[in-house]
């Protein structure tokens, strides 16, 4: 029904507010504008920083004439060295870090930010890879074993301390691992190691963050465990696949989801970690988040540390979108 | 069909010892998950100074603690007012982003339209993200725009991730119910506020508590984002965080203790009042 504005129809108001758009728009405004102004103005704020230079005083110069890539610069290639150099050396280093028994086939070094970018990286995968290791039997053994009732009790265990306060939680890791704590006098009475140093050490900052993490790993797992017909296996089984087999060709393939799920809920976070290198890492342990928070108070150079942040942005969302269409686009959320 | 050796043993040993190793290995689980919390309030009541190697039973640093006086580098009056500001900036928190996340899931579930996959994707961001971006492109924000730094800042800032959280659970439990009740509701006669008042709301209510508590739970625990737009003001987080720098003390000890149980009894009335809420 067409209806121009001399009808006698609904008021201007009733119409307006019948308007299909008017629902909509009420609806949105608020939340995108709070999420333009102090989520994404900021982040544009931070590119903008990026490329600025820090003044002899600290102080930081935006102005036009010192705009450039300098900071990413800085962070990337060693002194003198060209772009193609900086790729195979960053990369030689690389496999010199993650490669076990392989020494740096390169002679020079990468810049210490691109080392502290592959050690948090690394810290990253680790706590990944022992997550998912510690979590996934057993997220199997509470989807299939124990029973409903059990089943609530176990997951709501799991779930308890995400609910308690993270820096409680990270401080009770930093009394377990303390010189003559628990672990430190089990292992001397035990006979393993006497006065071993543990709080400190890279060892800590795994231990903490795959303490912190690990419920995020468990949580999707057993989300797609449980949602498993086992049925299935006992088709495969009628087929001829043993218990092994029925595992490895139809259990883990469909629950590859909750993993790719666990994987990246527990990857980034530990790769941008700042509290827990900072209160259980030692002076050595040094991660790129704690790189950047360094720039914004003791070091004062916020150009470098908002350079930093945006990359460690990217890599975050470069890892997120590759794992996702690796894993035939996982839904995550 | 023939059957290997190899596997006729293998499928044995999961039959006969599977389900035995795998309990262990979920008993390890919950035993990582909660020694070094059961250690923690334990040594919160250790006679000692130097809180780690157990001296005896004592109630003294909580005795100290509640009668205002500072262990240790702990005052209590101190935490005190960081617990204050903790609870005034989640409550304004969770208030605005139930408000502003509940109506942006509305939107996401009712309209097509262009740009909401866009939207969608900008909702999800701050979770993603990680809190030290957000909190340090912040602090460059409120600089550039002359923003004083103090609970109001911390607040937006909260504000800003708080929001992303309702609207994913909000939004979860809207694609789970059935439009058609809506649809009955307005066959029946009801206006659009009636329906949403009488037929929407009650339906998705358990998600938006869910997110409220959730949101509450990310605002009051936040550090990282706090710790660098608050300025010189003090959340609990932060409070507790230069004391953890400083070492382990029997004060820390109970704080720990004391947030530890104090969180455990929230969400324990959250369950008993809601039902399972996560």
């Amino acid at each position: 029904m067409a209806m121009n504005t001399t009808d006698v129809g609904p008021g201007l108001l009733t119409r307006i507010r019948r308007h299909k758009y008017v629902g909509l728009v009420t609806n949105i405004l608020p939340a995108s504008i709070w999420l333009t102004v102090f989520f994404l103005a900021p982040l544009a704020v931070m590119l903008y920083f990026s490329f600025g230079e820090r003044g002899a005083f600290g102080e930081v110069l935006l102005g036009f004439e010192y705009l450039g890539l300098q900071q990413y610069a800085t962070f990337f290639i060693p002194d003198g060295a060209s772009i193609l150099e900086t790729i195979w050396i960053s990369i030689a280093w690389a496999i010199g870090y993650f490669v076990p028994f392989v020494s740096n086939p390169a002679s020079a070094q990468p810049t210490p930010y691109v080392q502290l970018l592959f050690k948090s990286i690394y810290f990253g995968t680790v706590t990944t890879l022992v997550s998912l290791v510690m979590g996934y039997p057993m997220a199997y053994f509470v989807a299939r074993h124990a029973s409903q009732r059990w089943q609530t009790t176990l997951i709501a265990l799991i779930v308890l301390p995400y609910w308690a306060s993270y820096l409680v939680r990270v401080y009770a890791i930093k009394i377990l691992l303390a010189k003559n704590g628990l672990v430190h006098n089990l292992l001397a009475t035990l006979g393993i190691a006497t006065d071993v140093q543990l709080l400190y050490t890279d060892f800590a900052v795994q231990f903490g963050l795959v303490y912190i993490w690990v419920p995020f790993m468990i949580l999707p797992v057993y989300a797609s465990l449980e949602q498993l017909n086992p049925e299935l296996n006992e088709a495969a089984m009628d087929l001829g696949a043993d218990r092994l087999d029925s595992f490895r060709y139809v259990t883990l393939p469909l629950s590859m989801p909750g993993v790719v799920a666990g994987s990246i809920l527990v990857f980034i976070p530990s790769v941008g970690a700042y509290v827990i290198p900072d209160l259980l890492g030692g002076a050595s342990t040094a991660t790129v988040g704690e790189f950047i928070a360094a720039q914004f108070g003791a070091a004062g150079n916020w150009p470098l540390g908002s350079a930093a942040a945006f990359i460690l942005m990217v890599i975050m969302f470069g890892a997120l979108w590759a794992y996702q269409r690796g894993s035939g686009g996982a839904d995550f959320l | 069909m023939s059957v290997s050796k190899l596997k006729v043993w293998r499928s044995r040993l999961m039959a006969n010892h599977g389900k035995k190793a795998l309990a262990a290995q979920t008993g390890f689980v919950y035993l990582f998950l909660y020694v070094p919390i059961a250690v923690m309030i334990a040594l919160s009541f250790n006679d000692s100074r130097t809180a780690i190697v157990w001296n005896g039973f004592t109630t003294q640093w909580y005795e100290a603690l509640f009668s205002g006086e500072a262990i240790a580098r702990v005052d209590p009056n101190q935490a005190w007012i960081a617990l204050q500001n903790s609870l005034i900036i989640a409550v304004v928190t969770v208030v605005v982003s139930v408000l502003f996340g509940t109506m942006l899931a509305l939107a996401l579930d009712r309209y097509v339209f262009t740009g909401r996959n866009l939207l969608q994707g900008v909702v999800y961001m701050p979770l993603i993200i990680p809190s030290i971006v957000m909190g340090i492109s912040l602090l460059l924000f409120f600089n550039i725009v002359g923003l004083e730094q103090g609970i109001g800042t911390a607040i937006i800032g909260h504000i800003a991730f708080d929001i992303s959280y309702v609207t994913v659970i909000v939004l979860a439990r809207l694609q789970s119910f059935n439009r058609t009740l809506e649809e009955a509701a307005m066959d029946l006669g009801a206006s659009e506020l009636e329906t949403f008042r009488w037929v929407t709301m009650p339906l998705i209510k358990p998600g938006i508590i869910a997110g409220a508590l959730l949101g509450f739970a990310m605002s009051f625990d936040d550090f990282v984002v706090t710790f660098f737009i608050i300025g010189n003001q003090n959340t609990l987080p932060i409070f507790f965080f230069g004391m953890v720098r400083q070492g382990i003390s029997p004060g820390v000890n109970v704080i720990a203790t004391l947030i530890l149980v104090g969180t455990l009894i929230i969400i324990a009335l959250a369950q008993k009042i809601q039902g399972i809420t996560w």
